[in-house]
């Protein structure tokens, strides 16, 4: 039975059946065929899972993202960078992976963020002789930051299903952050040095760029200075967020209206029902791991080889690069995270660690063909053919790998700040 | 098929309300629940417990309309490598499995929904709310989900039959 719903799951897969049916069916045949479970706990378990309450915070992220764009705090960042750095030899390809950066840290969408910093941005780069196909995977990749520069989704859902608290993963997250942002840079500086970039801003310039990015750039600090002084809980400081950008749209920025705020609140609703439709399927794998102590086998399969702890990263890097070349990232943690959480505690090993290594190697299938939702995403804002950015893939990728290899070999770089700060 | 359509149609634009009152309220919810908390010491725990329990309404409901948008994450390289006839039977059993799968799960979460009605439990909440309440949100969205997959179905043996249309 299990290798029906296996085989059943994977040709679903492949011929389009949205991942959260192919979650759903696969599991419950499994569940309710296979291990005579009834319906009830499939669906008890499901809501356990939706109405989990550190989980509210995505949504909220989402809409302070959405909110942020269409009130004119993204503008006022990527114009600020520009006149940071933009006068630089390739100048604006930073620029874009700073902007990326800063607006991960409040935006909690991958997308949004491509869509935010990518329609300035890559337009102006594109006008200054930046080759396109570069452009794209540019954006793409560094829209990867979002996964790690808190507060990101992609830590929100870790904690959600390993109980690890959400400051301790976006600390986790804040180094690695910094050091794929350094990557990004080197990137563009080897090949983009010969581009001259624009035009150096006054500091009269630079000044007013700066204090009309303060309110932006302030919002970071609001919601995680709110989580790490105890004074407001993840859900909260991404509402406080949420009402944040609101008031910079409205008020400070004058560039939100009311049908605005309607499209934000529809974004949010649309990005937050597909990424929460595959949490309700995919909990009814997590119960057909339980009963079937899958992951228990796989520890003891582990341990029998005698394979130490290096053996398993190069494993999940390898299963995650496999993974993410065809399924999107949130399909992958739900689908790859409880067994490798069991492996990794099973081991001594720290989870905050997992979390940066598992975000490092399947955050590179977000730019791996062919489901590479970052490039679509970015050759959309430019309406290019995605087919052309290909090219400069192996590049990223490559890039990306070696940066999930230090992650593995620098285990401080995500567990020094949670330290630090608990 | 035209009033499946306009049936389809009406519950999208209901099901996106509801679904963005929902996102509002979360805000607005989460937001009172911190600055209450500094004016009067204590803050109201409904306030903290409300975002949780109305997700479930937020998402099913959104399921059927989604799928239409072609938004839902899927996995898309097959359609590149194989020929657009055998497209348009991969869509066909694509949409019938949704279809299908949404029936089940219908039926699923209506037994659960009806079990936990018999039960009568609530939730260990500041509101007294049902706990069948929740659960209902599971059957509604896929029977949504089924009218808007057996839409999908139609309109795909339709196109498979038709080029013209097809290409229009």
């Amino acid at each position: 039975m299990y290798f029906l719903a296996f085989t059943l799951s994977l040709i679903f897969l492949c011929i389009s059946v949205p991942i959260f049916l192919v979650f759903g069916i696969g599991s419950s045949l499994a569940a309710i065929v296979g291990l005579n479970l009834p319906w009830s706990v499939l669906i008890q378990v499901s809501f356990g899972a939706l109405t989990k309450h550190v989980l509210i915070a995505v949504p909220l992220f989402i809409f302070a993202g959405t909110a942020m764009l269409r009130g004119g705090a993204a503008t006022r960042l990527v114009h600020f960078a520009t006149t940071l750095v933009g006068h630089w030899p390739g100048g604006l390809g930073i620029a874009m992976v700073i902007s990326m950066g800063f607006f991960a840290a409040f935006c909690g969408s991958i997308l949004a963020a491509i869509t935010a910093v990518g329609t300035i941005m890559m337009p102006k780069m594109i006008e200054q002789g930046y080759p396109k196909p570069f452009v794209v995977t540019l954006a793409a990749s560094a829209a990867l930051l979002e996964a790690l520069i808190p507060p990101s989704n992609a830590a929100i859902l870790f904690s959600a299903l390993t109980n690890v608290p959400v400051s301790q993963t976006f600390a986790a997250g804040m180094i690695p952050g910094i050091i794929l942002l350094f990557l990004m840079i080197a990137v563009v500086l080897f090949k983009c040095s010969e581009i001259k970039g624009s035009e150096k801003a006054s500091g009269y310039e630079r000044a007013i760029a700066g204090k009309n990015a303060i309110p932006a750039l302030i919002t970071p600090g609001i919601i995680l200075g709110g989580i790490y002084a105890g004074l407001l809980t993840p859900s909260e400081s991404a509402a406080i967020a949420g009402m944040w950008a609101l008031i910079m749209g409205f008020v400070v920025y004058r560039e939100l209206t009311f049908e605005g705020l309607l499209k934000c609140l529809k974004e949010t609703a649309a990005i937050t029902a597909v990424i929460f439709a595959i949490i309700a399927t995919a909990t009814f794998l997590s119960v057909v791991l339980t009963y079937t102590q899958l992951p228990q086998k796989i520890i003891s399969y582990f341990t029998n080889l005698g394979a130490g702890i290096y053996f398993f990263w190069f494993a999940l890097a390898l299963i995650c690069l496999i993974l993410g070349t065809f399924i999107e990232i949130v399909p992958v943690f739900y689908l790859t995270v409880p067994i490798f959480a069991a492996i990794v505690v099973s081991l001594n090993q720290n989870l905050l660690h997992l979390y940066v290594v598992f975000v490092a190697f399947a955050g590179i299938g977000m730019i791996t063909p062919p489901v590479c939702v970052g490039i679509y995403t970015a050759a959309g804002v430019i309406r290019d053919d995605p087919s052309r950015a290909f090219k400069e893939v192996p590049l990223f990728v490559a890039v990306g790998i070696f940066y999930g290899i230090l992650m593995i070999f620098l285990p401080a770089t995500a567990t020094w700040l949670p330290n630090l700060l608990r | 098929m035209r009033v499946l359509s306009k049936l389809n149609n009406f519950l999208s634009k209901l099901a996106y309300s509801l679904a963005m009152l929902i996102v509002a309220i979360m805000v607005m919810a989460l937001s009172l629940s911190a600055i209450t908390r500094y004016i009067s010491g204590t803050g109201y725990d409904w306030l903290i417990e409300l975002p949780p329990i109305l997700v479930c309404w937020l998402v099913f409901p959104l399921l059927g309309p989604i799928l239409k948008e072609g938004n839902h994450i899927q996995v898309d390289f097959l359609s590149s490598l194989v020929s657009s006839n055998t497209n348009k039977f991969i869509k066909i059993f694509t949409n019938l499995t949704a279809f299908i799968a949404s029936l089940v799960f219908f039926k699923a979460g209506f037994d659960a929904t009806m079990l936990y009605f018999r039960l009568g439990q609530m939730m260990e909440l500041e509101l007294d709310i049902p706990i069948w309440w929740m659960y209902l949100s599971f059957p509604v969205g896929f029977v949504i989900l089924a009218l808007f997959s057996i839409e999908m179905t139609i309109q795909s043996i339709v196109d498979a039959k038709n080029p013209a249309r097809r290409e229009t």
